[in-house]
């Protein structure tokens, strides 16, 4: 216990060097700007930030700034998702459901303020998980072999179904749908081109960005103006800034919940944030007692994921910083900054580089708080923007879109995926097909195409494997569960019609 | 209850019957390119043994699963959900809207986004961002020259400042077909 | 009326963005030095230490772009197909000379689709264990692969990587077959040794130094003829009885046909950067070396893509393992 005061008295001590402190604050202003701007994501922003941070004395430094550019990024994102309904990361769309909702009957005020409550509240309790427990909480990811990522995956897509409003099936067509759509691209284990028709440019694969700002954002757009003239898209008057004392008491078990949920499963590489948000909002809608309101414009649906999200996207920095293995992309161009501050990632860091590590760990906390700050005034600012005539508003959208999904890789074939999957989009929301279960299928389908032939190649072919594993069946049951919970009430409703009908 | 709409439209107005109906065109879309011409061809003449080794994506086995596998078994999934929707939709209940489609919405907002990518290199950034928005604009009915005009020129400015001397994002503000105006380069 | 209107419009906007069509020397704006291979991986590494380097001496930022796929190829086409002005160049490794045989479609040509900048490091490697494989020494290593043949498994970053090569010549020493298990990437890889999910894998110091250095992994071997300062404890093949030499070189590409002034001025930058002190003790926390002066030249280069591939072919063919 001392040993942790002792640590945390370090971290604090470079944290709060005046040095640090101007870069901490000026890497999540910029995160939260790339974040707000659609398309925009912080993979690109990092590591063209790379060069400049490698000029810097200081590995600390270079290392606080570039994290307060991931997690500045994720707060931003949410921002769009809960104004235009347009997702900048992948964990955001969640937020987009019942965010968006929220901004339309003109609560954007509180629900921005609740994203920003939980995040905050959310990187407070991940910073000192992380201080606690990060080397035990890196020896739990480690017992995840490729069947228990296969099964969480499972698990994830099943809490995806869960969390969709409409028919059931539906949402699972689209999760499907999103699976397929994820698999274009070169494939690892043959280097044999998928679902390409041989153009080059796809071999990567379609980039999330373009399907992710097109099936929500561009669609959004298209519904807005299907009504013109009846109807005025946007909200017509704004209900308040902050949250009600009722919204602060519906909110307050959702960020616990979301942030335990985060705080675990953000630790698992590859994804683990964006399943953390989903599961957090399946929680919610579960435990709610009235569910009825999740997706028309629920609190709780933005309180739960966003700190889930948030608490998830500290603990990511677990493995990277205690095992020298990052978890998703922007964490893999940071230990190529470590390595270009001449520190090698890996687990001696902790020892080596105390002061890199538990620095970087109390800057975490500085920054969230330095968040809440810098974006608590800013929502008077935001809810104005949507006092902007939407004939205004929405060139601008498709403006940023454009270039924002441009300048991830210079593919134009990113901007064909943006109108295919704009006009993809609203057609099948339209028919009662919600994106965001598409979205999370989409984010997953390669790797869980990989892990799946993982395990099969290491066990020889032998299904089972994902049942003897204990780790993985438990997962497994779980997803069953759910998908049991999911299923029985449509059964019973659509028999009570049936019966009714007769 | 009789749907009194004409067939047609109460067929539109079908939410199911057209979910299944997309469900089921995108399981065909990726179950033909998974086996391409030689494994449809394989599949009928010889069985299921030979087009799985035939196809265009190999299906492999369990053990070592070719790049059809995980295709090939998404794909089912999708078909077997899409002809569930199909049938159901095929129940007489009219479940619609009546919202109007889009069209000018559809034709200008994915038009110009087409067109930001077919030009954005040739034409680069400055031209290709004012005719795109300008373009975009117009899905709305109530957009007036003068507004996209205004529009254009405003967001070309903001978004040079942001993505060019902002971001420093490494592309042409006038690309190649604008050489021989502006004289070489 | 309109047309002048838009007409003033373009006018006003074309004065606020300047004269930018100019020519300016090479090089006027950033130069994206392609990896084939995902981020945070021992090419990705190399990559950046020498982009960086690179970057001071060209004035102008040389950021790296992550291109994986295919083994390599997929990245290797984007900067074939590039424009040849020098703007975009390739970091690879070996596998520019490798996947000449592994894969029978390229879509480009070997020898005639690039500029050859420079060799940059040859990086050797080393045979690493999950924590409780029980086997102490290579040896060991070998009677536990022959006698549990049928379970044991073996982590690579895919067909053409590096660890595969590697493994793929392991293989046809010890005369015996084994489950290969592909990553999109040696970094997810090195996650499932760590956590004993696969047995073994061969790779390249950059990423395995930090693990053996704290006894997170099991080491059994290291390729270079002499044993590395950095990880002493670790035997070569030669004191184990064995015959197992191999470097993983990298070197830097442009496109074919790009202007002798700009290869001239990549091959000075390149040289520059790996003159570097900084560079040279990024490399040896990484168990490497930078490439001589004489060596980061396109002649040194072309040379070694020509005796690599003459070196493969018939290592591939007898193995009979292709890519496509």
């Amino acid at each position: 216990m001392s040993d942790l005061l002792a640590n945390l008295g370090l971290g604090l001590s470079v944290a709060l060097s005046l040095q640090n402190v101007v870069f901490c604050f000026l890497g999540v202003l910029l995160g939260t700007l790339i974040g707000v701007l659609p398309g925009v994501g912080p993979v690109a922003t990092i590591a063209m930030l790379l060069p400049i941070t490698a000029t810097f004395d200081s590995p600390a430094t270079a290392m606080i700034m570039l994290a307060g550019i991931y997690y500045g990024a994720q707060y931003g994102g949410s921002t769009t998702a809960i104004l235009m309904n347009m997702p900048g990361e992948p964990s955001s769309s969640v937020t987009a459901i019942d965010g968006y909702k929220l901004a339309r009957k003109g609560r954007a005020g509180p629900a921005l303020a609740t994203a920003a409550i939980g995040s905050f509240f959310a990187g407070t309790i991940a910073t000192i998980v992380i201080a606690v427990a990060a080397p035990p909480l890196a020896r739990y990811a480690l017992k995840f072999g490729p069947p228990e990522y296969f099964s969480l995956m499972v698990m994830g897509l099943i809490c995806a179904v869960a969390l969709a409003h409409g028919s059931v099936i539906k949402a699972l067509g689209m999760v499907i749908l999103g699976l397929l759509f994820g698999l274009v691209g070169a494939d690892i284990f043959a280097g044999v081109d998928r679902f390409t028709f041989g153009i080059r440019e796809l071999t990567d694969g379609l980039n999330f960005a373009a399907v992710a700002v097109g099936i929500f954002g561009i669609a959004e757009i298209l519904r807005n103006l299907e009504n013109e003239r009846a109807r005025d898209a946007m909200v017509t008057k704004i209900t308040g800034l902050m949250p009600t004392k009722d919204d602060l008491k519906r909110i307050a078990a959702p960020i616990l919940r979301g942030t335990a949920l985060g705080s675990l499963l953000g630790v698992l590489p590859g994804g683990g944030s964006i399943l953390a948000a989903f599961a957090a909002y399946t929680v919610e809608k579960r435990v709610s007692k009235t569910p009825e309101e999740f997706g028309q414009g629920a609190i709780q649906g933005v309180a739960g994921p966003e700190s889930a999200n948030n608490a998830g996207a500290q603990t990511s920095f677990i493995p990277m910083l205690t095992l020298g293995v990052p978890t998703n992309p922007v964490l893999a161009v940071m230990m190529g900054a470590m390595i270009l501050q001449g520190i090698i990632p890996g687990p001696q860091v902790i020892t080596r580089n105390a002061d890199l590590f538990w620095g970087v760990i109390a800057s975490m906390w500085i920054g969230n708080a330095m968040l809440v700050i810098l974006n608590l005034p800013l929502i008077g600012l935001w809810v104005r923007l949507l006092t902007i005539p939407y004939y205004v508003l929405f060139p601008a959208i498709i403006a940023f879109a454009a270039i924002g999904s441009y300048s991830i890789a210079s593919n134009e074939y990113d901007l064909y995926a943006l109108a295919l999957f704009g006009g993809l989009g609203y057609i099948l929301v339209r028919l009662g097909c919600e994106p965001a279960p598409f979205l999370l299928g989409f984010v997953l389908g390669p790797q869980m195409e990989e892990h799946l032939r993982r395990a099969l190649i290491i066990s020889r072919g032998d299904w089972s494997v994902f049942l003897t594993r204990p780790l993985s069946a438990t997962l497994l049951g779980i997803a069953a569960v759910v998908l049991l919970i999911v299923f029985v009430p449509q059964i019973a409703r659509k028999r009570a019609t049936v019966f009714q009908e007769d | 209850m009789r749907d009194p709409r004409p067939f047609l439209q109460a067929t539109l107005h079908r939410h199911d019957l057209l979910a299944g109906a997309i469900f089921i065109a995108f399981a065909m879309f990726f179950l033909a390119q998974t086996f391409g011409i030689d494994g449809f061809t394989a599949l009928f003449r010889e069985g299921w043994e030979a087009a799985t080794l035939d196809a265009a994506l190999p299906i492999g086995t369990a053990r070592r699963m070719g790049p059809g596998f995980f295709p090939l078994l998404l794909s089912a999934i999708l078909f077997l959900l899409g002809a569930i929707l199909f049938l159901r939709g095929l129940r007489i209940a009219p479940d619609g809207d009546i919202h109007p489609m889009p069209w000018r919405g559809m034709l200008f907002i994915l038009g110009a986004t087409i067109f930001f990518g077919v030009c954005v290199r040739e034409l680069g950034l400055v031209p290709t961002t004012a005719l795109s928005v300008f373009a975009a604009a117009y899905a709305s009915q109530r957009m007036t020259l003068r507004l996209a005009v205004i529009l254009s020129a405003v967001l070309t400015v903001f978004v040079l400042a942001v993505f060019h001397y902002g971001l420093g994002m490494p592309l042409r503000l006038y690309g190649p077909w604008l050489d021989f105006v502006l004289g070489g380069g | 009326m309109k047309r002048s209107l838009i007409a003033a419009v373009f006018a006003a906007v074309s004065l606020i963005a300047g004269g930018a069509a100019a020519q300016q020397q090479f090089p006027s704006r950033p130069i994206t030095l392609i990896v084939p291979f995902a981020a945070g991986g021992p090419t990705d590494t190399v990559g950046r230490v020498i982009a960086e380097a690179m970057s001071r001496d060209l004035g102008q930022q040389v950021v790296v772009e992550n291109v994986g796929g295919a083994g390599g190829t997929t990245g290797a086409a984007r900067v074939a197909n590039a424009p040849k002005d020098g703007y975009t160049i390739l970091l690879w490794h070996i596998g520019m000379a490798t996947s000449d045989t592994l894969y029978r479609r390229l879509p480009y040509q070997t020898l005639n689709s690039f500029a050859h900048i420079g060799l940059v490091t040859e990086v050797p490697m080393t045979i690493i264990g999950r924590p409780r494989l029980p086997a102490s020494d290579l040896n060991g290593l070998i009677d536990y692969v022959k006698r549990n043949a049928a379970t044991v498994t073996m982590a690579n970053a895919g067909v053409g990587s590096a660890s595969h090569l590697c493994g793929m010549l392991f293989m046809s020493q010890i005369q015996q077959a084994v489950t290969t298990v592909p990553y999109p990437g040696t970094g997810p890889a090195m996650t499932d040794i760590l956590g004993d999910q696969v047995d073994f894998m061969c790779d390249q110091t950059t990423t395995t130094t930090p693990q053996i250095q704290t006894g997170s992994v099991k080491a059994y071997l290291v390729t270079s003829p002499n044993r590395l300062e950095q990880i002493p404890n670790v035997k070569t093949a030669k004191e184990q009885g064995m015959n197992f030499e191999l470097g993983i070189w990298h070197g830097v590409w442009a496109p074919a046909g790009t202007p002798q002034p700009v290869v001239d001025r990549l091959v000075r930058a390149l040289q520059f950067a790996l003159g570097e002190r900084p560079v040279a003790q990024r490399f040896a926390a990484l168990a490497t070396s930078p490439s001589k002066k004489e060596e980061a030249t396109p002649a040194a280069l072309e040379a070694k893509v020509r005796s690599e591939i003459a070196r493969w072919k018939p290592l591939i063919q007898a193995a009979g393992v292709y890519a496509d």
